[in-house]
């Protein structure tokens, strides 16, 4: 790695590194507080969202930090170039250390939980896909669903990137389109265009795409990885693009 | 050196440059003056790659700017804004610098810091607009990049930390000889430390030229009315300022045959410049 490219990367991992260390302490407490529930109560609790959260949350944090970054590093005289090749490194470092913790995390808090019977502790992505995951031992599994998590991981944060950068190239009226075109599509407009779709041959289609895509943990791997290239591939122009904006 | 070619930058219904063609040699003190709005940000930014020319073209020791780190790692920009984080501590931009420039003096940041009483401990955000512009300075000259730019490096500061920081520009340049180059307003404090000299108006550049020559291409002349407006009777005269009984003659040329009931001065820069981007005329 160029030592250019290397100070980015460092740079992204630094200011990354603190909210991930407060949303860990954070999921911590809260497993630790459910535990503690389920000690002095009879009632039964299941926890199965560590790796949903971490999504959201690396979701979060790609499209609160592009701006910052993007302006810190220009000031310090870094190319665009340069610093789309740091911010792809260490996304792919920060979603693969995310993968390993929340696997960590599932397999300690399963273990540890193992002997309460009203507390299951589960993953998010195992039970989504239960009845494949049952079939495989124990590494198999867990290299399985670190490969999953982590796809999905890099998946969300290439959208937010993206998003971001394409937020950070619009004017004020485009801003307000993407903010609020973003949710307006997917609760407004997705669930009409699925009932319309749904009624018509397209359904079947979709159907057998959305089927081939995610119904094996690997497909979905695939189609996240994919998804995360053509997302890093399409935000490159856009960054490359981008000025200092004034404050 | 810093060869700005045919540059023109447009937003929207406004140029904010227009065909500008300048160029900032090595090792000199420049002056870029001009007017709020004139374009002196706009081309700062434009030689740092921060943003993009809508024609022409910036060489930086005959290599292409944009997208070229090795170039960009020569030139250090202090904005007029901040783009540092604000939440980042003053400490940690300086470290943080000290790893994007190798040259970086850490040691001399930190005295400088002492020096203005610039807590390194605060917070970016927490910082007041004098002690800002002093953080961003300091991270600036001790960058030792080989062309430092600077934009209103002044803004907010008051008068005795001006005079510091004036020195402490001087001081930076004769210890490591680079090219720096000033963008201000507050022209006549600044005159005394440039050696070259850049007028900008409406994006275009008014004068290059060096800042004793443009000086001694004129003279001030001072005494009573009357004995003024006889003087500068048929003369090139600049502009006049009348106070009380007595009046003020900005001329152009050397002075000659000067009464004795009247007094010579030097060109005064500021008066100069008002002239100049008042009636958008060259010398």
């Amino acid at each position: 790695m160029r030592s250019k490219t290397k100070s980015v990367y460092k740079y992204n991992i630094m200011t990354c590194a603190k909210p991930m260390g407060i949303y860990y302490f954070m999921v911590l407490m809260i497993i630790t507080f459910f535990v503690v529930i389920a000690l002095f109560s009879s009632g039964s609790t299941h926890v199965s969202g560590v790796e949903f959260a971490t999504v959201i949350f690396l979701l979060v944090m790609a499209l609160a930090d592009f701006r910052e970054n993007f302006e810190a590093l220009n000031q310090y005289g870094m190319s665009r170039k340069t610093i789309y090749k740091g911010k792809v490194l260490a996304y792919s470092s920060l979603a693969l250390a995310a993968a390993i913790i929340d696997r960590i995390i599932v397999i300690a808090a399963s273990k540890i939980t193992s002997s309460l019977e009203n507390f299951i502790f589960g993953s998010f992505f195992t039970t989504m896909y239960e009845s494949f995951f049952d079939k495989l031992n124990f590494w198999s599994e867990n290299l399985l669903a670190l490969l999953l998590s982590f796809s999905a991981y890099l998946a969300l944060m290439s959208f937010g990137t993206f998003l971001s950068a394409v937020f950070y190239r619009s004017n004020r009226i485009g801003r307000i389109a993407i903010a609020a075109g973003v949710p307006i599509f997917i609760f407004v407009a997705l669930p009409i265009i699925a009932a319309y779709v749904f009624t018509t041959n397209l359904a079947n289609l979709i159907t057998k795409f959305i089927d081939f895509t995610l119904s094996t943990p690997l497909r979905t791997s695939a189609t996240c990885l994919l998804g995360a290239i053509i997302l890093g591939v399409i935000s490159y122009p856009i960054i490359m693009r981008a000025t200092l904006k004034g404050k | 050196m810093i060869e700005i070619k045919n540059v023109t930058k447009d937003y929207k219904d406004v140029r904010a440059l227009d065909n500008v063609t300048l160029t900032f040699e090595e090792n000199k003190i420049y002056g870029l003056l001009g007017r709020n709005g004139a374009g002196k940000s706009t081309l700062l930014n434009i030689i740092t790659d921060k943003v993009f020319p809508s024609q022409g073209e910036v060489l930086v020791d005959g290599e292409k700017v944009s997208n070229n780190d090795e170039v960009l790692g020569k030139m250090f920009l202090m904005n007029e804004k901040n783009y540092y984080p604000e939440a980042m501590k003053v400490y940690e931009i300086f470290n943080w610098t000290d790893k994007f420039y190798p040259d970086f003096d850490l040691v001399s940041a930190f005295e400088l810091a002492e020096k203005f009483k610039l807590n390194t401990k605060s917070r970016v955000k927490a910082l007041s607009t004098g002690y800002a512009s002093i953080f961003k300075a300091i991270v600036a000259l001790c960058s030792n990049a080989k062309y430092i730019l600077l934009d209103e490096p002044v803004l907010g500061l008051d008068a005795n930390h001006r005079d510091l920081l004036y020195k402490v520009i001087l001081d930076r340049y004769a210890t490591v000889r680079r090219t720096i180059i000033i963008s201000t307003h507050l022209i006549e404090e600044v005159s005394s430390v440039i050696e070259e000299l850049v007028i900008i108006h409406n994006g275009k550049v008014l004068l290059q030229d060096s800042c004793e020559k443009v000086l001694s291409s004129g003279f001030t002349i001072t005494g009573k009315i009357q004995d003024v407006d006889e003087y500068i009777n048929g003369k090139d005269v600049i502009s006049t300022e009348t106070f009380g009984g007595l009046k003020n003659a900005y001329v152009k040329g050397k002075p000659q045959n000067v009464p004795s009931s009247l007094e010579v001065t030097k060109l005064d820069l500021q008066k100069l410049f008002i002239q100049l981007t008042n009636d958008k005329e060259g010398l």
